[in-house]
């Protein structure tokens, strides 16, 4: 994936489409915007960073679970298999881009008592695990895009193939600076930022 | 006179004043950390006292300390998970992950100090304590590093990346070991064993050498902005009050002193002196694990050289 920072305006549309399209629970975003600033007023530099897992080819979160629930698919899509992992959240700490979130169970959005729509996406979510972002395969794997590329309404954000030198992401990548996210921690992600 | 670019003093600054360690792992981490390195650390010094001087009261006590509270310790580790029925799965990735070794590596070391306790109280074949003995040392070495290298391979918070870290538990764990020793034999029934003198002398020299591992961890905590933020929120942020009163003064200092004025005989033997300095010391032992885990502020992101700091997790599962 590829995301233009000087395309993205900040609107938090893909952590919103990112709800909606997988019922996350309270305070679990799977994708996310943050934002910074520096400088002092008049001279203020403000910039915002969508984050999501970033599927790394080496991913920190892989090699540190104790339990073997976290695996690589032959795709590149980092997953968790929820039936064996035991929430010791030791790759919460390991992930340098804190994409992974403590499934606690408690809380609905509304009071104590999920909404219809709560109750309908609450398989994909379990108690006492952790999860994260998963590039939308149920999506991916109809043809379609993952739900924060379809629902960015600047088009910030291309999903391809990154391993097809030819793809758009991969021609994005070369020919605007596409860069990674703390490359220092030997991580390789798979998610491209191009410069603001 | 600006000596670093506006954008990176601008960080620190930001890191440094609102900044937070890791909201992951809270105080049952930390206890685990605190009570598995007392109880490897006495054990592991009533293993040498054994080989050096041979088998006595004191060094069974040493000896017994170690499963007894190694065993409750993970207790602490297995209700900080998620799911704690399933703990026996974090044991099958040994190749890999750092918990999972020392999953391994606690069964092993409860296994031979149980094994080593037993022979203590029934006996057994001659031969059986020396080599008990050396087997469970290594193995309470282990325990007491692992968790150095648990921490270790948590690449984004550079205060923990270190190789003073599984230095400076072992010093710690040997130091509230042999403090653990002294004030259980000191408060048990009868008059306390004269053998003390020497394991307050031995702990003398720990608790001045952890003074100086604990010094140089802080010190050589500066490589990058989350590591500076994490000794700032040590030494004069929020945690500045749990590090210079819990860990120096409570921890460092009230034990050193007083086990210093009972090896001189400045002070008369007391058990009222004994509680003091050994209780002291040993909450110091347990706010050196919290600095620890509370000091770990993560790397913040890098983009375009403008730094985003993760945002803290709402929900706190270790209220």
């Amino acid at each position: 994936m590829v995301i233009d920072l000087r395309r993205c305006v900040g609107c938090y549309g893909c952590q919103v489409a990112c709800k909606a399209e997988h019922v996350t629970r309270p305070g679990i975003m799977w994708a996310r915007v943050l934002k910074s600033e520096t400088g002092t007023f008049p001279n203020v530099r403000r910039l915002s960073l969508p984050v999501l897992c970033m599927q790394c080819r080496e991913p920190a979160c892989l090699p540190v679970c104790p339990t073997g629930a976290t695996v690589q698919r032959p795709d590149g899509i980092v997953t968790i298999d929820r039936e064996l992992c035991i929430g010791c959240r030791y790759c919460m700490q390991a992930c340098p881009y804190g994409a992974r979130y403590f499934s606690d169970g408690d809380g609905a959005y509304f009071g104590a008592t999920p909404t219809p729509y709560e109750r309908a996406g609450a398989g994909e979510h379990a108690d006492g695990v952790v999860e994260k972002c998963n590039f939308c395969i149920e999506r991916v794997e109809r043809g379609l895009e993952p739900a924060c590329v379809a629902n960015c309404m600047t088009r910030a954000r291309v999903f391809g193939d990154l391993s097809d030198p030819e793809s758009e992401v991969s021609r994005l990548v070369r020919a605007k600076g596409g860069f990674q996210l703390n490359p220092e921690f030997g991580t390789d992600p798979c998610v491209y930022y191009l410069p603001p | 006179m600006r000596l670093l670019p506006a954008a990176v003093s601008d960080a620190v600054g930001a890191m440094g004043r609102g900044v937070n360690g890791q909201d992951i792992w809270g105080w049952r981490v930390a206890a685990y950390l605190f009570v598995s390195g007392m109880g490897a650390g006495a054990y592991a010094a009533g293993a040498a006292a054994e080989w050096l001087d041979g088998a006595g009261a004191v060094t069974a006590i040493a000896v017994g300390l170690g499963p007894l509270l190694v065993g409750p310790a993970a207790l602490f580790l297995i209700g900080d998970l998620g799911r704690p029925g399933g703990f026996l799965r974090a044991g099958r990735r040994p190749s890999t992950s750092w918990i999972a070794r020392g999953v391994v590596i606690l069964s092993a070391f409860l296994a031979a100090s149980a094994a080593h306790a037993a022979y203590a109280l029934y006996g057994g074949p001659a031969a059986a304590p020396l080599a008990l003995s050396a087997v469970g040392g290594l193995l309470a070495l282990l325990t007491m590093i692992y968790t150095g290298l648990v921490l270790g391979a948590i690449r984004p918070i550079p205060f923990w990346t270190t190789p003073i870290l599984p230095l400076l538990f072992a010093v710690s764990s040997l130091s509230t070991g042999v403090m653990a020793v002294d004030l259980v034999a000191t408060l048990a029934p009868g008059a306390p064993p004269s053998a003390l003198a020497a394991w307050r002398s031995a702990d003398l020299v720990l608790l001045a050498l952890e003074a100086i591992v604990v010094a140089l961890y802080l010190a050589l905590a500066h490589a990058t902005v989350a590591a500076r933020a994490a000794t700032a929120l040590v030494t004069r942020g929020a945690l500045a009050r749990r590090f210079w009163g819990g860990v120096v003064a409570a921890g460092l200092a009230v034990p050193f002193v007083v086990q210093l004025a009972e090896v001189s005989g400045a002070l008369p033997a007391s058990a009222a002196w004994t509680a003091l300095s050994s209780g002291a010391g040993l909450a110091g032992g347990f706010f050196l694990r919290q600095i620890v885990i509370a000091g770990g502020v993560k790397s913040p992101l890098n983009a375009a050289g403008m730094l985003f700091t993760l945002p803290g997790h709402p929900r706190a599962w270790q209220a």
